[in-house]
């Protein structure tokens, strides 16, 4: 029986000001499971991003369940939500989100130095050193993001994101800001991260990568509208 | 700037009114106080006094020596003054003497007590007072005239005539004589304070009817501290050849008139000549410009602020300026716009300014009463106003300057081309830690500084003068009218009557009478003492003399011997009590019972015997001289009445009992010992008011303006807060980061001013000023210079750690 990572039921979320509601989820029921590839695609406004937000603890739903490896996390406190994000979650944004002020080493050691229980230094340079080999960035470690090209960024934000061994990994739009040579690569080690086992979510405007996922969701006007198997993710050649 | 550029600042500010009110407000009040202190140094150190010729105008100081020790400052006999006055010189146009006193007008309701100066007719002519009625003294009713007339001030005609236009002609009754009033002076005369800051004087009469006593008149050996002398010296002639010629012959007179005197061997008398502006000014100007210093400084950090809202405002008007640059703006007309809003502000501020500086002017003048020269004469004048308008101009332009060398007119082409991300016109990281810095460091000294003159001016206020206070009245007597017609042992006789009588009063405790207290209307006066065994050596001490129950009712702590009697006093025993200081001065461990000292001024240099040593008294703002009491009741001691817990004396009860005696016997001074300290530590009650006040705007200045630039900082670092967030960082961890990162420019910040205040210190010492260090002085500016910062940084990152990670990424 495959491991459930996260579940959500009839979640939604309603944005509120003095005028009006904007109802940006309507009752979203979702199961990923572990060694998933999951991509959510949907026109702009569909409520893509609101959904990575409540998948990633970043926003809260207004109503619902949500479960991350049986715990249910559907209405925490900023500083709990902030403990799951940090030992559960991984982040890829697509404008990479990198902090300019620190060297790359650095940026890629954030979330191991808000662990709840102190990581070593020693520890942190390990790992941070293997995430950066995974991606082939170790020879970068110093220098500082703004002297990175685009694709080389978001390589480094693959590799802040899984320093800390998440248990998933959220995608927003990878592929953005790259030229389509380095979204290609940066899609081909997605998929090499998930073939080795991790739990991948991805938002997505580009039909060709979305079908690289193994399964592919609809989202429109805040519901999901079709969940499509996909039997086998397509494969991209490229050379990292 | 175009008439176009204001109109548009108009426009564009009447959209910020938080800004512009802030703006306003900070440096309206912070300049205010600027111009306030500028006025004050103006008036102390560069405006002329008010009177013509005054570069001529000089005042005789007296200095009289034993040997090289001097004995007495600005006291002289009193046919020393007169004879100076009298003498003809050549090297004066015009001499006048004043000598000052308080008197009583007896036929008046409730018989005031009038300020009042004898003088001779020249002293008006020399100052040029102007008239409001009548007219000033005329040549015959000079010295020797015995021509019974007044001159009134402005405010005793306003006071007790109620300006009645046909005051002239009508008396005053003083000393039982009748002086009809022969003019008013005018409401705008200034008159010299040579005597006591905040002195205003009533009545002017003429010299012949001084209340100095008969006995005095001829008498080289006695003392006079309440005469000036002043001269109009001629064109032409130094004030040094004037002074040698004025002093040899008074020195030359001292000394054929005292040689015969056994206590005089080794005594001189030196007449220096002062001008008006050094006797009247004095060294006022430290502490007036200690106050601008500190003004200063808080006008820096009310500047850093402003910097600093000024700058982010710039920022946030980037797109607009860019719009104007595309739309064909020059670089010039960029700055003139910018110029133009911030010359509006500045105006502002001005206006605000004039209105703060005159408010605190007039507090000014209330709380510095007496402590500060020509205060009456402080006002908003053309001077004031050019200033305030040239510091705003010059504050203006400074942050235009600055402004402009911010604003990147090659980068703002580019800004509406991309989308602006990372481009955009910030406040750089290194400007906001320099302002911050400067901030902190600026703050830090003008709190280290105020709170050491705050703390040492409580200490002085709370800390006990070291005798009986409570529930104690000082009262004395005016005699001057019985001099004429009663002798010394009637007097004497009136006195003790009106002792007993006090001691019959059922609410009275005791009665003490004294020459002097420790905290008196009278000033101290010094004698020589020469001490058994320690061969020519004289020192000097505040002479006092006082009967037995005197030392009971104030209740100095003894260290040594014992309190002298009333038995004593009458049985005329040669008996005294000294302080610690006078006994450590005679033997270095104090041990100076039965020892046997020599009066300088006592003809008969009977060998006196302390008996008693009292502990120092500690009076707020002076170092305890030498002091001893001698066991001596005089003709017209201060009594000092200890009553019954919460009973009250009044005037009115003790001048009817006192007329039961003789009825000439008025009170002219009677004040609670509580309000005689009162008075006493009014500087110290003043400094600390205006220390507080400083501290108090220093510390909200500070905390508006750190955080301001730390709230901008957050603003900046939104984003990257919002990624770290994501990433997990807690709400703690963020303000713990933002925290940690704001303590750097505010650790260094404190680094300076303790570099700046060590300087600071190390000066001090080297100058008369006395202040005391202490270590809460010390540390309570850091402590709360980084409690501030901590608080302004949780209140400027609140709005983003209390919200969900994905609001702060989207900017909501």
């Amino acid at each position: 029986m495959r491991e459930l990572t996260l579940n959500m039921t009839g979640i939604t979320k309603v944005y509120s000001t003095e005028d009006m509601d904007t109802h940006a989820l309507r009752g979203i029921d979702l199961e990923i499971y572990k060694g998933d590839f999951v991509s959510i695609c949907g026109p702009s406004g569909c409520g893509k991003s609101t959904l990575l937000s409540l998948l990633g603890l970043l926003d809260m739903p207004t109503t619902g369940q949500y479960f991350i490896e049986g715990k249910d996390v559907s209405q925490l406190n900023l500083s709990e939500a902030a403990f799951i994000r940090n030992e559960k979650i991984g982040f890829i944004f697509q404008s990479f989100n990198l902090i300019d002020e620190l060297s790359v080493f650095d940026n890629v050691a954030l979330p191991l130095r808000y662990r709840r229980h102190k990581v070593s230094e020693k520890d942190i340079e390990r790992k941070v050193l293997e995430c950066l080999q995974v991606v082939d960035m170790t020879h970068r470690a110093q220098h500082k993001p703004n002297q990175l090209s685009g694709g080389q960024q978001q390589r480094i934000a693959i590799a802040r994101a899984l320093v800390g061994s998440p248990a998933l990994l959220l995608v927003d739009e990878p592929t953005g800001n790259l030229d389509s040579r380095n979204g290609d690569a940066v899609m081909e080690m997605l998929q090499q991260l998930n073939a080795n086992g991790t739990t991948l979510c991805m938002v997505t405007h580009d039909p060709r990568y979305a079908d690289m996922a193994s399964r592919k969701l609809h989202l429109l006007d805040g519901k999901i509208i079709d969940t499509q198997t996909l039997q086998t993710g397509e494969t991209l050649q490229v050379v990292v | 700037m175009s008439f176009n550029d204001f109109k548009n600042a108009v426009h564009s500010l009447s959209k910020s009114k938080g800004y512009v009110i802030t703006i306003v407000l900070t440096l309206g009040i912070t300049l205010g106080a600027l111009v306030a202190m500028f006025n004050l140094n103006y008036q102390l150190l560069a405006a002329p006094l008010p009177y013509p010729n005054v570069d001529r105008l000089v005042v005789a100081k007296s200095e009289r020596f034993d040997k090289n020790i001097l004995v007495s400052d600005r006291h002289a006999p009193y046919p020393a003054w007169i004879e100076s006055y009298r003498q003809e010189d050549a090297s004066f146009e015009q001499k006048a003497l004043l000598a000052y006193t308080v008197s009583i007008e007896r036929r008046m309701p409730d018989s005031p007590v009038l300020n009042t100066i004898s003088t001779t007719p020249e002293f008006f002519n020399m100052v040029q007072a102007p008239m409001e009625l009548g007219r000033r003294f005329a040549a015959n009713e000079g010295l020797d005239t015995m021509n019974p007339v007044a001159v009134i001030s402005h405010r005793a005609w306003v006071k007790y005539f109620q300006q009645n236009p046909n005051v002239l002609g009508k008396t005053l009754n003083i000393m039982e004589i009748e002086f009809k009033i022969i003019g008013v002076l005018d409401e705008n005369f200034v008159e010299p304070e040579l005597y006591q800051r905040g002195w205003q004087t009533d009545v002017w009469l003429p010299m012949d009817y001084d209340d100095i006593p008969v006995q005095f008149r001829k008498d080289w050996n006695g003392s006079i501290g309440t005469i000036f002398w002043v001269g109009l010296l001629q064109k032409g002639v130094d004030k040094i050849s004037a002074e040698q010629a004025v002093s040899s012959r008074v020195a030359a007179r001292f000394k054929d008139e005292t040689i015969t005197h056994p206590g005089f061997t080794d005594a001189s008398l030196r007449f220096t000549l002062e001008t008006f502006s050094t006797v009247i000014l004095g060294s006022a100007s430290q502490q007036s410009l200690l106050m601008l210093a500190g003004v200063l400084v808080l006008l820096l950090i009310a500047t850093t602020n402003v910097l600093n809202l000024i700058l982010a405002r710039t920022a946030n008007q980037q797109r607009s300026m860019a719009i104007q640059v595309a739309l064909g703006a020059q670089q010039k007309h960029i700055f003139s716009a910018v110029l133009a809003e911030i010359s509006t502000l500045m105006l502002g501020a001005s206006l605000l300014a004039v209105l703060v500086a005159s408010v605190l002017l007039t507090l000014l003048k209330i709380a510095a009463e007496g402590q500060l020269p020509r205060l009456q004469e402080l006002h908003i004048n053309p001077a004031t106003l050019a200033f305030t308008f040239l510091v705003a101009a010059a504050l203006a332009t400074i942050f235009a300057a600055i402004v402009s060398r911010h604003i990147n007119y090659r980068q703002l082409n580019t800004v509406l081309q991309t989308s602006g991300k990372g481009v955009g016109l910030q406040i750089s990281a290194r400007i906001r830690k320099l302002l911050v810095l400067s901030q902190v460091a600026l703050t830090a000294i003008l709190l280290a500084a105020s709170f050491h003159i705050l703390l040492q001016s409580s200490r002085q206020l709370t800390q006990s003068v070291g005798y009986q206070t409570s529930d104690q009245y000082q009262i004395l007597f005016s005699i001057a009218t019985l001099w004429g017609n009663t002798t010394e042992e009637e007097r004497r006789a009136y006195v003790a009557r009106v002792i007993d009588d006090l001691r019959a009063n059922p609410k009275v405790v005791a009665v003490g009478a004294t020459s002097l207290s420790p905290i008196s209307f009278r000033n101290p006066s010094s004698d020589l003492l020469r001490v058994d065994g320690l061969d020519d050596k004289k020192l000097s001490a505040v002479q006092s003399y006082c009967n037995g129950s005197y030392l009971q009712v104030a209740a100095i702590p003894l260290v040594a011997g014992r309190y002298f009697t009333d038995a004593e006093v009458r049985e005329h025993a040669q008996v005294m009590v000294v302080n610690e200081t006078l006994a450590r001065a005679i033997q270095a461990d104090g041990q100076v019972l039965g020892k046997k000292v020599y009066r300088q001024n006592d003809e008969g240099a009977q060998a006196i015997e302390i008996v008693g040593v009292l502990k120092d008294l500690q009076l707020p703002g002076m170092l305890e001289p030498s002091r001893f009491f001698q066991a001596f009741v005089s003709q017209n001691p201060e009594l000092v009445v200890r009553v019954k817990a919460g009973q009250q004396l009044t005037p009115t009860e003790i001048n009817s009992l006192a007329a039961k005696t003789h009825p000439q016997l008025k009170i002219f001074y009677m004040k609670t010992t509580k309000q005689a300290i009162a008075q006493l530590t009014m500087p110290q009650k003043t400094a600390a008011g205006l220390t507080a006040a400083l501290s108090l705007i220093a510390l909200g200045l500070a905390a508006i303006g750190i955080y301001g630039v730390l709230s901008y900082s957050v603003q900046l670092r939104r984003f990257e807060l919002g990624i770290r967030m994501a990433i997990g960082a807690r709400p703690n961890t963020i303000f713990f980061q933002i925290l940690k990162d704001n303590l750097t420019p505010v650790i260094i910040g404190l680094l300076i001013a303790l570099v700046a205040l060590i300087g600071l210190w190390i000066w001090i010492q080297q100058t008369r000023y006395n202040l005391q260090t202490t270590s809460i002085g010390w540390l309570l500016p850091p402590v709360l210079i980084i409690g501030l910062t901590a608080a302004t940084s949780l209140l400027s990152v609140w709005q983003i750690i209390r919200k969900p990670a994905s609001h702060v990424l989207r900017g909501d």
